[in-house]
């Protein structure tokens, strides 16, 4: 079990220098995420709303651009495996499919939590929001949302690396797969704006933990598969 | 123990080998030759088990596998010593230096991959199939991009791998550069159109070696 820990470890090294060489994820989350930001945040700017009604769309903006923002910038995320046909390599040397899967699994969380953190920056900025009280709360499922997001997209992000319209595939496949996450995330933050307990009795984080749970099983039994093929 | 079994494979309306049954077995150095599409390379990722056969089956008891061929299995962004070690480390070796020295990469260790010149990628490629001491080796045309000196740094590193298997490794290789190849090879097989066309046989002598290969050129002229 260490081992198999260790060669994880590995892998995950492996993911964050060849993440931060290309900044291939990260650039396209970062521009993608501001620019989406930006056009709503100055949409709302114009319309003059006043604060009880910037309060109440708050939530809907913030997970609307984190699901957009996320699932079109996963488009080359495997493309340095495909260049040199690492996938192959680390398949010879004897790593498994759900080492890979897990690895890339943790690296892409981190990328899209961070993904969040921008934007709730952002949108407090934008719509003139104090979220400063509210941090942790929306931080936690933020975090939440970001691992059942990279579950999926690990796994589709391989299925499709191939295809030409990887583009195009991944947000339509990935998008009505992630609307339960999507709600969760908006119904969570909006208690968590008016200030209401999480755990009184809601099941949105119920639904979010069994997303988790279906997507991680189906990326560590899948991602080999897809690999292979 | 490494044997196909009356094994199919097919790429859409191509098929790539019909019916093809070889075994090989322990210390063989075994030459595969063969003209373009005759099913080499499809044989050897079958061998290695990248691919799986559409029908019949792959037979191997090989515990660790080297794997060489022109798409190199390397990280074009990571330096040549942290795609070494990242693969030794997955098979359980630290010491990379040696295997950096053997293939006389130690000049070019800190540099991405992808900044080399080709016969250097191929040096590195052959040095990450090399790493440690695996039980079957399989190259597919690893002489391509080699010069001279290349080619006498993977005849030595072969030379290891027989050594410290105690000739129990199993090499299968696929080329066509015959004249530098043969001189290691303990037996030559040809493939046409997916099947075996020619073999020497296991433990074949020198001569019959050439013999076959000879057939080979001459229906290839």
């Amino acid at each position: 079990m260490r081992r198999w820990a260790g060669i994880v470890w590995l892998l995950v090294r492996k993911e964050i220098r060849l993440e931060w060489r290309s900044r291939e994820l990260l650039t396209l989350l970062a521009c993608n995420a501001t620019l989406l930001a930006v056009l709503v945040g100055a949409g709302v700017s114009s319309a003059v709303l006043d604060a009880p009604t910037r309060e109440k769309i708050f939530p809907m903006f913030l997970w609307v651009v984190f699901m957009l923002s996320s699932t079109t910038s996963v488009v080359r995320f495997n493309e340095q495996e495909l260049e040199g046909r690492g996938f192959e390599g680390l398949l010879l040397g004897g790593v498994t499919g759900a080492q890979m899967f897990i690895s890339k699994l943790l690296v892409m969380s981190a990328c899209f939590f961070a993904n969040f953190l921008l934007l709730l920056g952002l949108f407090a900025l934008s719509l003139d929001y104090d979220i400063s009280d509210k941090l942790r709360s929306l931080a936690t499922t933020g975090l939440g949302a970001s691992v059942v997001l990279a579950s999926l997209l690990t796994l589709l992000a391989a299925v499709a690396s191939t295809s030409k319209l990887k583009g195009v595939l991944l947000p339509i496949i990935s998008l009505p797969l992630l609307f339960p996450t999507f709600l969760c995330g908006m119904e969570m933050t909006t208690e968590i704006v008016l200030g209401n307990e999480l755990a009184g009795g809601a099941p949105w984080p119920v639904i979010l933990l069994c997303a988790q749970a279906v997507y991680f099983v189906a990326g560590i039994n899948l991602f080999e598969v897809a690999v292979r093929e | 123990m490494l044997e196909a079994r009356n094994v199919t494979k097919a790429f859409g309306s191509f098929t790539a080998l019909r019916r093809l049954s070889l075994s090989f077995s322990p210390g063989e150095v075994t030459l595969l030759v063969g003209a373009n599409g005759a099913g080499k390379s499809t044989l050897l990722k079958l061998l290695s088990g990248l691919l799986r056969p559409d029908s019949g089956e792959v037979v191997s008891s090989h515990k660790q596998v080297g794997f060489f061929s022109h798409h190199l299995f390397l990280y074009g962004r990571l330096s040549v010593r942290e795609n070494l070690e990242l693969f030794g480390a997955v098979r359980g070796i630290r010491d990379i230096d040696k295997y950096l020295g053997e293939m006389d990469l130690l000049d070019v260790a800190s540099r991405p991959v992808s900044e080399l010149s080709k016969g250097t990628q191929a040096r590195v490629g052959i040095a990450r199939a090399l790493l440690g001491s695996p039980d079957l080796v399989v190259l597919d045309e690893p002489t391509s991009n080699l010069d001279e000196r290349g080619t006498l740094l993977l005849l030595g590193a072969m030379k290891r791998v027989r050594r410290v298997s105690q000739d129990r490794a199993i090499f299968v290789v696929a080329s066509h550069d015959l004249h530098r190849l043969t001189g290691v090879s303990s037996r030559a097989v040809v493939l046409s159109g997916g099947e075996v066309a020619l073999d020497s046989g296991n433990g074949a002598s020198a001569e019959s070696i050439d013999t076959v290969l000879a057939r080979y050129r001459e229906v290839n002229r």
